[in-house]
């Protein structure tokens, strides 16, 4: 392989200038009968989801199955284009027009008319978690803070919740905006205007919103239905959280996009029960379903044999699989666990996508199942070693991926290993500043071959123009299908008041070959490190972790200055996370159960590591 | 939703959470603290939603997650479930 450049399939150097210039295609075409829709000459998803009322009002848009059993919503395009009318028209009415707009509305049709409806007006969608617990009312104050919204979009049972944060923007449920009057019109849609902000990263300290513009949005959806050889027969079955990027804009958007039917039950009915995700498949017939590995994961973990085979998934075509390393073990025994209930291993689609790139960035055909190949590991002079991984396929159409090294430079040789940087017009312009109501372009954005390419935080290698992504050098650690900042993990150990020993920690996922687990190295100064207590310590510090962020981590403790660090002082997470798994970090002290799962973690990465050259 | 209280013996439902936990995570069932919050031992917020969907199997009745969150150990979440407080 020579050229390091891939556009869809396989061509070279056919990137789009970001954030403008999606190619339309021929006005209204063949009847819904013919089931390939053909667009005409929008500008948004309002206008698509309106074509739709019109074209076949009558049929279904979208299910939600309260507990993930019950049908307790079932919305035609007609009524879904009804009821974003009516929001639009209350929007209108209480001046919200072309202003920023926090949703907090729980999955289901409301949310979705909510969200059109703001974008048919023109004002900015930022959708936010459900406040349904501290932790979600914490992670909605940060984003107000951040996002600073001038109405804050929401329903009555959870307006109190809302009331308990402080912000100047003004509460507006959905009874209210239902009960205007007025009519709502069709506003012009600037496609280049930001259509809304994605605050995907869990960060509570300082959240960063990716703006998405109306563009981008089309782009990616349209990218997405040609990856995912999607027609106006999908019916897409989701579990995922309805304001994330994967379960908003590829099980919901998506399906509407393409005149299709999307079944929505919540994440918590799912992870509850997660046959109830399959049954739904089964019931409705579904098309369409997937989401991070630890989905398919949790099913083959608590669905029986017996469970398994009493389902028919053999509607089921395209498995998307995304968002955290996608382990082909994993994926494996899910195969093999519902292949008795009609389930291929051939419609598993690995993909690969991330909040600035609206979602998608690379999938596999559908068919073709997963293919995992020995990636040369080799990066700038270091050791090289060959390791197996899965490919994500290639780039989505009209979009294309380089790789950089350390140095910056894209790399022109096919044996190395570099960050993913993606160009198209799927990419976001860039942050949402709140003071000037306007975007602050990425700063680490550069030029090759004449298009503008975003640096992702991800490492990746090219083998036979698929793309294989490694590890991330991002700060974002995903874990359960969730964003998780390293640095907020971070501070979160910092700031215990119980916890004066500690100068410095550093938090990253390491694979132990099932999931991936959170792990958090404590540098302690000399004196502290030969006195401390290790297991109480770790215990409150695992405690304070699992309450401020859900997830229980392992922590150890090393002496201060033990951590690969920057020239500037800073700990190196990736060097960080790569010493631990080879063994290198000296005197590390940790309780016998993390002991235990280290040396899991360190197994796993040698068994990935198949011979070093 | 209306509350519903369901007649289950709160210390069998105590017993079988305690069971259940010690179980998964390898604890000793003798020496687990049922006043300690889940997460103080290990249990994550998605670990806790799973057992929510054991137990309705287990005990054939309706359990919307979110009261864990609320009581978020053994001993309060059996006291909320006898009081039959926002159940389903």
């Amino acid at each position: 392989m020579q050229d390091r450049e891939f556009g869809a399939n396989g061509s070279t150097g056919n990137s789009l200038s970001i954030g403008r210039g999606v190619d339309v295609e021929s006005p209204y075409g063949p009847p819904p009968s013919e089931r390939i829709l053909e667009f005409g000459n929008f500008q948004s998803i309002v206008q698509l989801v309106s074509g739709h009322a019109q074209r076949h009002g009558s049929r279904d848009a979208i299910i939600f199955l309260e507990r993930g059993e019950f049908e307790s919503e079932r919305i035609s395009y007609r009524d879904l284009d009804e009821q974003t009318n009516r929001i639009a028209a209350g929007l209108l009415e209480a001046g919200l027009a072309g202003e920023p707009i926090l949703i907090a509305l729980p999955a289901g049709s409301a949310f979705i008319a909510a969200f059109i409806g703001c974008l048919r007006v023109g004002a900015v969608a930022v959708p936010a978690p459900i406040p349904d617990s501290d932790r979600s009312v914490s992670r909605i104050a940060a984003i107000l803070a951040e996002a600073r919204p001038t109405a804050i979009l929401t329903d009555e049972a959870s307006a109190p919740r809302l009331a308990k944060i402080e912000t100047t923007a003004m509460v507006v449920t959905l009874d209210e905006l239902r009960a205007s009057a007025a009519a709502a019109s069709m506003l012009a849609v600037d496609a280049s205007g930001h259509a809304f902000v994605q605050y995907t990263s869990g960060s509570t300290r300082a959240p960063k919103g990716v703006v998405i513009t109306h563009d981008n949005l089309i782009a990616n959806q349209k990218m997405i239905r040609t990856a995912f050889e999607q027609d106006s027969g999908i019916v897409c079955v989701s579990w995922l959280p309805h304001f994330h990027d994967m379960g908003l804009f590829g099980s919901i958007l998506q399906p509407l996009f393409n005149g299709g039917t999307a079944v929505i039950m919540s994440p918590r009915a799912f992870i509850q029960k997660p046959l109830r995700w399959l049954r739904a498949i089964d019931k409705y017939r579904g098309t369409t379903a997937g989401g991070p590995c630890f989905g398919y994961e949790l099913c083959t973990r608590l669905i029986s044999p017996g469970e398994a085979s009493a389902l028919d998934l053999s509607s089921w075509k395209v498995a998307f699989c995304g968002a955290e390393p996608v382990r082909a073990a994993v994926l494996a025994k899910f195969t093999e666990r519902f292949q008795p209930a009609g389930f291929r291993g051939t419609s598993l689609v690995p993909c690969y996508g991330l909040a600035e790139a609206t979602l998608v960035v690379s999938s596999v055909a559908p068919g073709i199942g997963v293919s995992q190949k020995d990636v040369s590991m080799r990066n700038s002079g270091a050791n090289a070693s060959r390791r197996k991984f899965v490919s994500c396929g290639r780039p989505v159409e009209g979009s294309s991926i380089v790789l950089r090294d350390e140095t910056g430079s894209v790399q022109e040789s096919g044996n190395d290993m570099g960050e993913i940087c993606i160009s198209g017009p799927h990419v976001s312009p860039g942050h949402w500043d709140a003071k000037s109501r306007s975007v602050v372009p990425f700063a680490n954005v550069f030029s090759h071959g004449g298009a503008e390419y975003l640096p992702t935080g991800d490492v990746g290698a090219f083998v036979d123009g698929e793309l294989f992504p490694i590890d991330r050098i991002s700060d974002i650690i995903i874990l359960f299908g969730a964003n998780i900042h390293a640095a907020d993990v971070e501070v979160t150990v910092l700031e215990d008041p119980s916890v004066r020993d500690i100068r410095t920690a550093v938090a990253f996922a390491a694979d132990d070959g099932n999931r991936e687990k959170l792990v958090v190295l404590c540098e302690l100064d000399r004196q502290a490190f030969r006195t401390f207590d290790c297991a109480p310590l770790a215990e409150r510090l695992r405690k304070r972790v699992a309450e401020e962020h859900g997830i229980v981590p392992l922590v150890g403790f090393v002496l201060y200055g033990t951590l690969p660090r920057t020239s500037s002082g800073k700990i190196q997470r990736l060097a960080s996370k790569r010493k631990l798994l080879s063994g290198q970090v000296p005197m590390i002290k940790v309780d016998p159960e993390t002991e235990t799962a280290i040396s899991q973690l360190r197994l796993n990465a040698d068994i990935h590591a198949t011979h070093q050259v | 939703m209306q509350p519903i209280k369901y007649d289950i013996d709160p210390q069998v439902l105590r017993t079988w959470m305690v069971n259940y936990v010690c179980a998964l995570l390898g604890l000793d069932a003798a020496t687990f603290s049922t006043a300690d919050r889940f997460d103080v031992y290990g249990f994550d917020s998605v670990e806790v939603v799973i057992m929510a969907g054991v137990m309705e199997e287990e005990f054939q009745v309706l359990i919307d997650p979110s009261q864990f969150f609320e009581a978020p150990s053994v001993d309060r979440f059996v006291a909320m479930f006898a009081s039959g407080a926002s159940v389903g």
